[in-house]
């Protein structure tokens, strides 16, 4: 049990039997009143966002995970699947909790994987990846209206908008929690 | 620089940055602001007043937690001595005495509130109380007073806080809470009369009721999960009538269960409050036992103002407003974060 003014982004609880993350975690003290926690928490079954309101005081269960190295090997409709480095045992993570982090994964890159009761919960992203543009168009000259950006595609086919010198080929760091473009890391 | 706080084996992870050169235009800016306020309020022949923030007493608000600290006197047992959560102590004296409209900017001290975008423990609070008013007329002066601010510095109408652009332009929207909360939840606040009734409606919008949630607590869980993140941003909101079933020193509104209260939002953040102030001696008597007792759980239970409920009874009718400078002034220049006010802020590295 952990005390809600205690929770941080990125920790797993558990609510009615299922585990969940913490994607937002904000503190609020509303005028004369008690001091609040408002959490935004993602069911890692389902995917569904909760959204709920603790007192900072209010204890709430957190479960113990342990993180380990897994290998990306593909994904097809029954979700994830990973390698372990050390047995070579394959483990499947169904897509519905994480369907969002798909954009983030390569074939045969290393992953940390969350690990809960012997089952796969989560992928623990590193906070910023490289990636390859695969589609890019060029700039239009002049074009300001956009604030000098545009978008490209990446190899995981995620669009992100990137400054105008981008090209096709190059490689870029990408923020994995807001999928914004960091810079460039040509050689 | 960074200085990590470490005690044991837990990193605190509270980060203090001794010196964080600033832009010298920030610090113009905010001179101005506060050259505004003060010209307002003179040009309105409100008296300046400017009360210690070291108290040997305070009014007890169980919400609040307090900074103490002694003063040590050489040769006799130290004193005890408190940080000012609000000046509110000092100016309701003065005007009880003076039965003048008071103004004051003062730096004030929270403890217990973990540190965020918004929530700094030492910050500015512009106070005023205005005699022969009541809760309706500060709405009236507040738009006046963001109006000539705005003028004064040189801000326009619309300004863009984030991602939001506000229009500032008077007068602001009003909404009483009873039709906001029929609005989003549908059930006003006469049906939340009763805990019973109110951890009913808390259950049926699944939100967690714990066995020690008091009225006040489950009120705030409904309104926070679903009134407060849906306020309108693009222009100021002021939330007028609160429930009396939040303790304050604000006076009931005869015939209903508010009390004499507003809050006012811009850009979804919590600027100012306001009340007709309570002079009744009774019914602070009663909000001082109240308060009293919930303040015993606290971390710092100080001394109380016994005086309260004497001077509190002497106030003419008056009406006073509490607003959050810092928080205005990010609002004007958008600045995200209150720390980007210090050139040496506190930190919480939780995120």
């Amino acid at each position: 049990m952990i005390k809600a003014g205690s929770i941080a982004k990125g920790m797993f609880l558990l609510i009615k039997d299922d585990p969940y993350e913490v994607v937002e975690r904000e503190f609020v003290n509303p005028g004369k009143g008690s001091a609040f926690v408002r959490l935004k928490l993602k069911n890692l079954k389902t995917g569904q966002v909760l959204k709920q309101v603790n007192k900072s005081q209010e204890t709430v269960e957190d479960i113990e995970v342990e993180n380990k190295t897994f290998q990306f090997l593909y994904a097809d409709d029954s979700g994830f699947h990973f390698m372990d480095l050390e047995t070579y045992e394959q483990l499947v993570i169904s897509k519905a909790g994480v369907e969002d982090k798909q954009y983030f994964l390569k074939e045969g890159e290393e992953y940390q994987l969350i690990i809960w009761e012997n089952t796969p919960i989560d992928i623990a992203l590193p906070f910023k990846m490289v990636f390859e543009v695969t589609d890019a168009e060029h700039a239009i000259k002049g074009d300001t209206v956009s604030g000098g950006t545009k978008p490209v595609t990446i190899e995981t086919g995620l669009e992100v908008k990137v400054p105008l010198f981008i090209k096709k080929g190059d490689k870029i760091l990408i923020n994995t929690d807001t999928k914004d473009y960091v810079e460039r890391v040509n050689n | 620089m960074d200085i990590f706080l470490i005690t044991g084996e837990i990193k605190i992870n509270l980060c203090y940055i001794p010196y964080m050169p600033m832009d010298i235009q920030q610090f113009e800016n905010f001179s101005l602001l506060k050259q505004a306020v003060r010209q307002f309020f003179r040009n309105r022949n409100y008296l300046e007043v400017d009360t210690p923030l070291l108290a040997p007493f305070l009014i007890p608000e169980g919400a609040i937690e307090i900074f103490a600290t002694e003063f040590i006197r050489p040769g006799h047992a130290a004193v005890p001595l408190y940080l000012v959560p609000s000046p509110e102590l000092w100016m309701k004296r003065i005007i009880a005495d003076s039965g003048r409209s008071v103004f004051q900017i003062c730096r004030c001290f929270r403890n217990g509130e973990t540190l965020g975008r918004l929530h700094n423990m030492e910050f500015s609070m512009l106070e005023w109380y205005t005699v022969r008013a009541d809760y309706m007329d500060s709405i009236v002066h507040t738009e006046e007073l963001l109006t000539f601010i705005r003028r004064r510095l040189g801000v326009g109408t619309l300004t863009r806080f984030g991602d939001v652009t506000i229009n500032w332009e008077p007068p602001f929207l009003r909404v009483s809470m009873d039709k906001i909360f029929k609005d989003s939840l549908g059930f006003g606040l006469a049906e939340l009369d009763d805990l019973e009734d109110l951890r009913d409606r808390c259950r049926g919008k699944e939100i967690t009721v714990g066995p020690d949630d008091t009225w006040e607590q489950l009120f705030h869980k409904l309104f926070l999960s679903f009134v407060e993140p849906e306020l309108p941003r693009d222009k100021p909101v002021v939330l007028y009538d609160y429930p009396a079933g939040i303790p304050t020193l604000a006076k009931a509104k005869q015939g209903t269960p508010a009390a004499e209260r507003w809050e006012l939002y811009i850009g979804g953040i919590e600027l100012a409050n306001c009340f007709s102030e309570e002079t009744d001696k009774g019914k602070v008597l009663n909000f001082f036992d109240h308060e009293s007792e919930r303040k015993k759980r606290a971390v710092v239970s100080p001394q109380l103002d016994r005086e309260l409920p004497d001077y509190i009874s002497r106030l003419p009718e008056c009406s006073g407003v509490a607003l959050g400078m810092d928080r205005l002034f990010m609002l004007l220049y958008n600045i995200a974060q209150i720390q980007g006010l210090s050139f040496s802020p506190f930190y919480d590295r939780m995120d």
